[in-house]
């Protein structure tokens, strides 16, 4: 068996870690100066200061130039479990999302939307592109595509008050029942790192997502960039058959 | 139920050998997961030929009790597994290479206090030991994640006999009777520090995925923690969601 011997810096990581999910500190509570912290730890200065930053990155911590380093917001939770609309969730988070409504246009559809909806070339579909913010802090990008036989007049629909979903069911009957998301890394471009405020090419959520009606199939297929120091994305695996198991024994 | 023929001091020496191997799988003395006596070692034990040895241990394979791996080794294998598990929920890995079968190679397999980070996710002591595995999965030889595994000692003991290259972290679970019914996933991006981006080939500064579960069991005690760090470029994680009627 290995005796297990880590580097300085993942010592540095895990400690810090460790930190923040004993004494759960409060989003903008100080972190305890640097000087104590490598003394307790018995780490280099250099050393902790790198774990810091990666930790500012992630958005766990952030420093203010010679005051020090405090706990972040907590990043906001998408669960992948339930149907909840962006708005809805961040609410129960104790967040507020506000929109700004980037694009709207009815457009036809290309081969491949057309594909994708089960319609003809051409059908027509709406785009709707928009920026969620978090406490008035970019958070994701979003463009959407629906069937616009569906939905008619959704141009007047107050995009930027209310939520796309509760539109959608309040005032078109439909009802988002199942559905499935895909979620890789991209990086941003130039125009997305501007809206996004980040820097050019650094790392972005990818999410692909499709949301189905019971009768009307698919109502909208969704390509979103979101920021990963901002958002995490979560679900639960449950292990079925339990029963099954029980009645064999 | 199975019945035995009964095996006595005139059966074939290799029933007799078949027999003794059974008692001491079922007693205990060789362990799920670890190897048995080489088949020389075991022939020069009880002074039979080595044919007879192989017969008996053949036979063991064939019943599923006992597994030859090229090159390591003859392994208990302990109850069969059920099946495989039927999930729901949870994120699944779409690999760029599908229809290959990934390879695992372990980096590191040692034992450690759980310390104030992990042994809080588990929900231990800092003091309590924990199993700490680090593995890089590759599929047609290129590095696609690479994986760290933190198992309490409690409920997952003598893991330093159990060889990883044979038993995927399922099957000693098995092995212990744990079976994990949910696991809570969470997805982040996050970057590596330069000796794990080496590992994976990625550079040092290029986000990863971060995908982070920990496992409970029907009591809802935490028995896994793992974190894989996946390339972007060769892997995207998806899920179904539903509307809970």
């Amino acid at each position: 068996m290995q005796s297990y011997k880590a580097r300085p810096r993942e010592r540095a990581e895990e400690l810090l870690e460790g930190y923040l999910l004993e004494h759960k500190l409060e989003p903008g509570e100080r972190l305890p100066p640097e000087r104590e912290l490598s003394q307790q730890w018995g780490i280099s200065r250099s050393t902790l200061r790198t774990a810091i930053s990666s930790f500012e990155r992630d958005g766990l911590l952030y420093s203010r130039e010679g005051s020090g380093t405090y706990a972040a917001q907590p990043k906001y939770t998408r669960d992948l479990r339930g149907l909840l609309s962006m708005s809805q969730a961040a609410a129960s988070q104790g967040l507020v999302v506000t929109t700004r409504l980037l694009e709207l246009k009815r457009m036809e559809c290309g081969k491949n939307l057309a594909q994708r909806f089960g319609r003809m070339l051409g059908a027509p579909v709406y785009k709707v592109a928009r920026l969620r913010s978090v406490g008035g802090a970019p958070l994701m990008m979003e463009t959407a595509f629906l069937p616009a036989e569906r939905m008619p007049g959704l141009e007047d629909k107050e995009l930027e008050r209310r939520s796309l979903f509760s539109v959608l069911e309040e005032d078109y009957g439909l009802l988002p029942e199942q559905g499935d998301e895909k979620v890789g890394i991209t990086y941003a471009t130039a125009g997305e790192a501007e809206l996004m405020g980040v820097k050019e090419g650094a790392p972005l959520f990818w999410i692909v997502s499709q949301t189905y009606d019971r009768e009307a199939g698919l109502i909208e297929y969704c390509r979103a960039v979101a920021r990963p120091d901002r958002m995490r994305l979560v679900t639960v695996l449950e292990r079925q058959g339990e029963e099954v198991g029980c009645h064999e024994a | 139920m199975r019945h035995e023929e009964s095996v006595g001091p005139n059966s074939p020496l290799y029933l007799q050998l078949r027999e003794l191997i059974r008692g001491k799988i079922e007693n205990g003395e060789y362990l799920p997961g670890t190897a048995i006596p080489s088949v020389g070692a075991l022939a020069e034990t009880y002074g039979i030929h080595r044919l007879s040895v192989r017969s008996a241990v053949s036979a063991l394979i064939g019943e599923g009790l006992l597994k030859a791996v090229q090159g390591k080794g003859i392994f208990v294998v302990g109850e069969k597994l059920e099946q495989e598990l039927e999930t729901v929920g949870g994120f699944r890995q779409n690999m760029a290479a599908q229809g290959k079968t990934p390879e695992t190679r372990v980096l590191c397999k040692a034992l450690r206090p759980a310390g104030p980070a992990y042994g809080t996710l588990l929900g231990i002591s800092p003091e309590a030991s924990v199993y700490f595995i680090k593995q890089l999965c590759s599929v047609g030889g290129e590095p696609v994640s690479l994986e760290e595994i933190y198992l309490p000692e409690e409920l997952t003991p003598n893991l330093e006999k159990i060889d990883l290259g044979v038993f995927s972290i399922l099957k000693i679970q098995d092995f212990y009777g744990i079976i994990p019914v949910r696991g809570e996933q969470s997805l982040e991006i996050t970057r590596l520090r330069s000796t794990d981006a080496r590992q994976l080939g990625v550079e040092a500064g290029r986000g990863v995925l971060r995908l982070q579960c920990v496992s409970y069991d029907g009591a809802g005690r935490a028995v896994e923690l793992s974190r894989t760090y996946t390339r972007g470029d060769r892997c995207t994680f998806s899920v179904h969601f539903q509307r809970d009627l």
